[in-house]
């Protein structure tokens, strides 16, 4: 699920790419920097929104979740 | 935001955005016009994912994978899917005949933007002839299997004297037709980049480019308002070398893999200094147009002259190109009936 989902800041946009069929998302700065954070290194993430591990899963399943269908690429 | 804006955004910000890498000079076809083929090397796998890093970290977004032929390289797969991973918007240039099933079942599941491939021939015999290698069957299976798992694809051909038939027959068309996809032509052969003109041979006359090109339905609405408003005041845009760069399979970034009298290694250098060599690069190629015959001629929006064509042409960056004029003198005569009657 997560894998697939690939972030990056191009010009000064906040992107997240799926890789599997390269549908780009524009998000907001928070939302590039949890997911970000979530791939990167999740230990850090949990303790920095101090979230268990399950909740992190979930919030990040919800937002990329979101995403779908609101891609302009 | 669409792709389109970012890419005109970063050409205005002066920010490089798009890259190739010829990641070898391996291919296994032997093509009568290619004009690259004299020194086969493959970039090292190293290299290559050093380059790919220092392009992730310059801020680039699109790379495109060229050759030779990149399937070639015994490294392509893993190549590929670390690019993929580092989030780039890839695109892969390819004749598609020598796709292995593990590489296979890799596009499958993680889809590039695009794959433009290569067509030299529209069936066994000409492919054959003009590629020296009997893999039209091969290409035909790949591009059926591309159809079949939504593999964004489009073919490309290059007019020679071998294709011309063919080209006017519009057999070409109606191949991308069968696929669903779309067929583009490159209509002008270079000398070889070894300055070995052997390629030349196949190069069509610019009475026959534009005899194919008149065949077309949508030539006379592409051309006409071009040669109508064209005057000397028109300006050549190119973002070469501002937010594209191109490395070829030594490791030497160059602003176009056409504009070959300029480099730096990239591998060597910093990105700042990539970066400044690149632009000065690309101003002085600005230069050479500003400064070339060609600079004040109506007619440059009609003959598409660069100066990296100029180079390849005659190793004289400012020097027109007879062939390009002649081309732009045929689009007048036949698709230029406005330019030719305020003209007079």
């Amino acid at each position: 699920m997560f894998e697939k989902y690939v972030t990056r800041k191009i010009l000064d946009l906040f992107i997240i790419i799926n890789i599997e069929n390269n549908q780009c998302y524009e998000v907001n700065e928070d939302t590039y920097n949890f997911i970000t954070l979530f791939k990167e290194d999740k230990k850090l993430l949990i303790q920095k929104y101090q979230l268990s591990s399950n909740e992190a899963d979930k919030l990040a399943i919800e937002i990329l979740g979101e995403l779908n269908g609101t891609s302009n690429y | 935001m669409e792709h389109q804006i970012i890419r005109e955004r970063a050409l205005n910000e002066k920010k490089l955005v798009t890259a190739s890498i010829e990641i070898t000079e391996k291919c296994n076809l032997s093509c009568k016009h290619c004009y690259c083929h004299s020194q086969r090397e493959d970039l090292a796998y190293n290299d290559i994912i050093t380059i790919i890093d220092k392009l992730y970290d310059l801020g680039v977004f699109y790379l495109t994978f060229s050759g030779g032929e990149v399937f070639t390289h015994p490294d392509f797969g893993k190549i590929y899917l670390y690019a993929k991973r580092k989030g780039f918007i890839i695109t892969i240039l390819s004749n598609a005949t020598l796709i292995s099933n593990k590489m296979k079942e890799m596009l499958k599941k993680y889809k590039p933007e695009l794959i433009s491939i290569s067509v030299y021939g529209i069936d066994e015999q000409e492919y054959i002839y003009f590629t020296g290698k009997n893999s039209y069957n091969k290409l035909k299976e790949n591009l059926d299997f591309f159809k079949e798992n939504q593999i964004n694809f489009r073919l490309k051909t290059v007019l020679t004297k071998d294709s011309y038939q063919s080209a006017i027959n519009h057999d070409y068309e109606k191949l991308a037709n069968k696929y669903d996809t779309d067929m583009t032509y490159d209509p002008i052969i270079f000398g070889n980049k070894d300055r070995n003109n052997t390629s030349l041979n196949q190069r069509l006359t610019a009475k026959e480019i534009v005899n194919i090109e008149k065949t077309f339905s949508d030539s006379l609405g592409y051309w006409q308002p071009r040669i109508s408003s064209c005057s000397s005041e028109s300006c050549i845009k190119c973002g070469s070398g501002i937010s594209s760069v191109s490395i070829d399979s030594k490791g030497i970034a160059r602003i176009c893999s056409l504009y070959i009298q300029d480099g730096i290694d990239f591998l060597s250098n910093k990105n700042e200094e990539i970066i400044h060599f690149l632009q000065q690069s690309h101003y002085q190629m600005q230069n050479n147009f500003t400064q070339s015959q060609c600079y004040k001629c109506n007619k440059k929006s009609i003959c598409k002259w660069c100066s990296a064509y100029a180079y390849l042409e005659h190793q004289q960056p400012q020097n027109s190109i007879d062939f390009f004029c002649q081309l732009a003198d045929e689009r007048i005569k036949e698709f230029g009936y406005e330019y030719k009657t305020s003209h007079v």
